[in-house]
């Protein structure tokens, strides 16, 4: 467990920095995230975020596509990059005696990267062949159509984009769509491993302090709503594949660790209800689980079950039951547990920097507050019994969606 | 009574307690958790054909009930240690695993120690059936979690490393209680377990309580007299309906895990087809000719398998094979050292990095332990990956041709290839 305090630090140019120190690590983790995603495309280019996403690393005015991956493997540097309906992000993992090298590379093709012609067109073909890999991943899809159904356009948006709009995408649309939106008071970065803060300051400031101010543009993030919807997709899979989503406390909300100890009731261990009711008494699934994903200005619950067919309407309602019975009977002795659970996930998680480098950035996007290990663990000693019942009442686990991808189509009664 | 003995010189201690029971030791500064449980010398090799599958149901059954706790008091017992858990079971054995505090390590040893001790409940026995039936099927809707599996029935046909993990319907159908209760009374004895701990812990107390929960179970005769495979070239191409993509699997055969060159196996894999900046990368992927084109090398206790795994567009198939076995050949003819110098710090950097996280070293000791591989320090394996030159590649190929004819598996919408 990190016992460390994550310190702040905005450069003169606008970036937002968070660096935990963690003495004796031989790595470190920078994690880059840009505040803007697939919600800021262009709705007839769908896929361009994650298209420059991927196409950022492929061309600077000094690199080609092979000279930049050559000068990040030179160094050893583990990295990695994402699109989502809300930011843009890239994390690198290193060896601490790379990292101003590494720094000013990621400056160097944040400030300048070109877009070449050529390898947004592999792009656009590798995002079309990501979409036809979808069908082969019916879990990651079933969600997906829960997500888009639930939130519509622009929040309930898949960063893969969609066939119709990807062939449409052009390099000049890429370059606009990054040129307009990069800049670096749109940047923050989450720093955690085996440097010093004053260290990682300076070394963040020389890699970045030439970049200039981009245009000013008005902060845009959008509210979510889930509305009762379904949906289905017929699918000639062993499966059906159930997917449900409901709507929770945002990140930052007085009720937000109340949320967190509802979730881990329910689901994500393995004395948690729906592993309990759904899999271990009645055998219905291998696999069923609820997690909680965080948006600007929402939180969401979603839950997978996969179930053979003729089994998944009593599936569905045993899930549902779970869901709606949370509110009414939790115990003391559940309420605890869950604390002890998620608390040994943070002190665990805590003591590498990967998953410090990315739970504050977590904090700084999503709430514009880093917290560190022992106050997250406050936040969870906090809740009581009466907490929970509150943020129930006032998050209550209705309206829902559900999606179904399978043999067979379902209906919430 | 305990004796010790070094395994050899290393950070790594073990102990072996009287009933033939091995301890595994690796300490890691800095981190405040430990990584510990056992590892038991068996999996889906060593079970008798008409009982396929039954390791991995076994694994199941070791979370449904002890002389103590019923299904119900062990997952209460595990969450109120706040560990993150799991198990796992694979073709050279079954792996059980808790991260948790250091201060929690006594509890947690105690837990998992009863859990080698399941009564084997009737009644979870019946139900759990139901859950692998749930997850051999789910397994089907992913074709490329599978494939791996198939290819290694294929390319070891007839011999027991051929056999399937998971198991099929019709086979876990078939396993009794009664059965599966005598597998586990030979497989689970204390001779034939390992019990690894990583992070931060105490090994004296460690040690006292691994002796205390596990001292007085009886060892066994457990063998497992098996001659080396032999890898056999072949093709199979599945029709699958409702499969998007062709997913196809190749291997040629390479050395076992713990033998000279798998280090080189490894390496020259990573220069083939790691998943970004390989040959395979640039060739096929960013050709934009296939999702996913990589390279691997498996090590098992006495055969190996160089791998790789392509999931393609049907249009696109006949194009990236012949990408594949151009690159195939052209690591006889020369290999780029400039690009194998990189993989090998990309290699090292995750090897360090992972050194960090102590479950990750569980996984590796345990892989190790499994394939009865010396346990390494993190230099020594560093040194290791260091050795390997173009020269020794060269040596490689020559050794372990991978020209010749391949063990294939297709899996998705194309009836030929």
């Amino acid at each position: 467990m990190s016992t460390t305090v994550p310190e702040r630090h905005r450069t003169e140019n606008g970036i937002e920095l968070v660096v935990e120190p963690m003495a004796g690590a031989k790595s470190v983790v920078v994690a880059f995230k840009f505040t803007y995603g697939a919600m800021n495309e262009p709705a007839d280019r769908l896929g361009t975020a994650r298209i420059a996403e991927d196409t950022l690393f492929k061309g600077t005015p000094n690199r080609d596509a092979r000279d930049i991956y050559n000068a990040f493997d030179t160094m050893g540097i583990r990295r990695g990059s994402a699109t989502s309906v809300e930011s843009t992000d890239c994390q690198a993992q290193l060896l601490t005696r790379h990292f101003d090298d590494a720094l000013s590379l990621f400056a160097e093709i944040f400030k300048g990267a070109s877009f070449p012609a050529d390898q947004v067109e592999i792009s656009k073909t590798l995002a079309l062949e990501d979409l036809k890999r979808l069908e082969d991943n019916p879990i990651q899809k079933v969600l997906y159509l829960a997500y888009s159904t639930a939130l519509g356009d622009p929040m309930g948006r898949i960063p893969l984009g969609d066939v119709e709009s990807i062939p449409k995408i052009t390099p000049a649309g890429i370059r606009r769509f990054w040129n307009g939106n990069c800049a670096p008071q749109r940047m923050q970065i989450s720093v955690a491993g085996g440097l010093e803060t004053e260290r990682v300051v300076r070394s963040v400031e020389k890699a970045f302090s030439s970049w200039a101010l981009g245009e000013d543009q008005p902060a845009v993030s959008n509210e979510i709503s889930v509305a009762a919807r379904s949906v289905h997709v017929e699918k000639d899979s062993e499966q059906e594949h159930i997917g449900l989503l409901f709507e929770a406390a945002p990140r930052g909300h007085a009720l937000y660790f109340a949320c967190q100890l509802a979730v881990c009731v329910l689901s994500g261990s393995g004395s948690s209800r729906l592993f309990t009711e759904v899999r271990e008494k009645r055998g219905l699934v291998y696999n069923v689980s609820a997690f909680y994903r965080a948006r600007k200005r929402g939180g969401l619950i979603a839950l997978y079950a996969g179930t053979t067919a003729d089994r998944a309407d009593e599936t569905l309602q045993v899930c549902l039951e779970e869901i709606n019975r949370l509110g009414l009977d939790i115990t003391d002795s559940e309420l605890e547990r869950a604390k002890t659970v998620l608390k040994g996930r943070l002190f665990t998680t805590g003591d590498l920097p990967e998953g410090r480098a990315g739970s504050m950035m977590e904090d700084l996007f999503l709430e514009g507050t880093v917290r560190s290990v022992d106050e997250i663990a406050r936040g969870i000693d906090g809740v009581r019994i009466e907490d929970i019942k509150a943020y129930l009442e006032q998050f209550p686990p209705n309206p829902v969606t559900l999606a179904t991808l399978g043999p067979r189509e379902l209906k919430i009664s | 009574m305990l004796h010790k003995e070094k395994w050899m010189a290393s950070p790594f201690s073990t102990t072996t307690l009287d009933n033939g029971l091995t301890l595994v030791f690796e300490s890691i500064p800095r981190i405040h958790s430990a990584a510990l449980g056992f590892f038991v010398n068996t999996g889906s090799r060593d079970e008798p054909a008409h009982l396929c599958g039954v390791s991995h149901f076994l694994e199941h059954m070791c979370f449904k009930g002890t002389k103590k706790r019923d299904w119900h008091q062990l997952s209460l017992d595990v969450d109120d240690l706040g560990a993150m858990w799991n198990a796992y079971t694979w073709w050279e054995g079954t792996g059980y695993y808790h991260w948790v505090q250091a201060e929690r390590a006594a509890d947690s040893i105690e837990i998992l120690s009863d859990m080698m001790r399941s009564i084997l409940p009737q009644d979870a026995f019946d139900m759990e059936k139901k859950v692998i039936l749930e997850e051999i099927a789910m397994y089907k809707d992913q074709p490329d979690a599978l494939i791996i599996d198939e290819l290694i029935q294929e390319a070891y046909t007839g011999h027991p490393l051929g056999q399937s993990v998971l198991g099929t319907e019709a086979s876990v159908g078939g396993i009794s209680r009664d059965a599966m209760a005598a597998y586990f009374a030979e497989r689970y004895a204390p001779n034939n377990l390992t019990f690894v701990i990583t992070g931060n812990f105490d090994q004296e107390e460690v040690t006292r309580v691994v002796d205390r929960n596990c001292g007085h179970w009886e060892s066994r005769s457990v063998e497992r007299e098996q001659p080396a495979p032999t890898f056999s070239p072949s093709r199979k191409i599945v029709k699958r309906e409702g499969v998007a993509r062709e997913h196809i699997a190749m291997a040629f055969a390479a050395p076992c895990d713990s033998d000279d060159w798998a280090a080189t196996a490894d390496l020259l894999a990573y220069y083939l087809g790691a998943p970004s900046n390989s040959r395979l990368f640039w060739s096929v992927i960013q050709k934009g000719l296939a999702d996913e084109a990589t390279a691997d090398f498996y090590g098992f206790s006495d055969t190996g398998l160089f791998y790789i795994y392509a999931s393609v567009d049907p249009a696109n198939v006949t194009e990236v094979m012949e990408i594949i076995q151009t690159e195939l050949n052209g690591l006889k003819e020369e290999i780029d050292s400039d690009a194998l110098e990189r993989a090998r710090t990309k290699m090292a950097t995750a090897l360090v990095t992972s050194g960090e996280n102590g479950l990750s070293r569980f996984s590796q000791i345990v892989n190790r332990i499994s394939t009865g591989t010396p346990l390494m320090s993190l230099e020594e394996e560093l040194a290791e990956i260091d050795r390997v030159t173009p020269d020794r590649i060269a040596g490689y190929l020559d050794a372990y041709p991978l020209d010749g004819d391949a063990s294939l598996v297709a899996l998705g919408p194309m009836e030929t290839l």
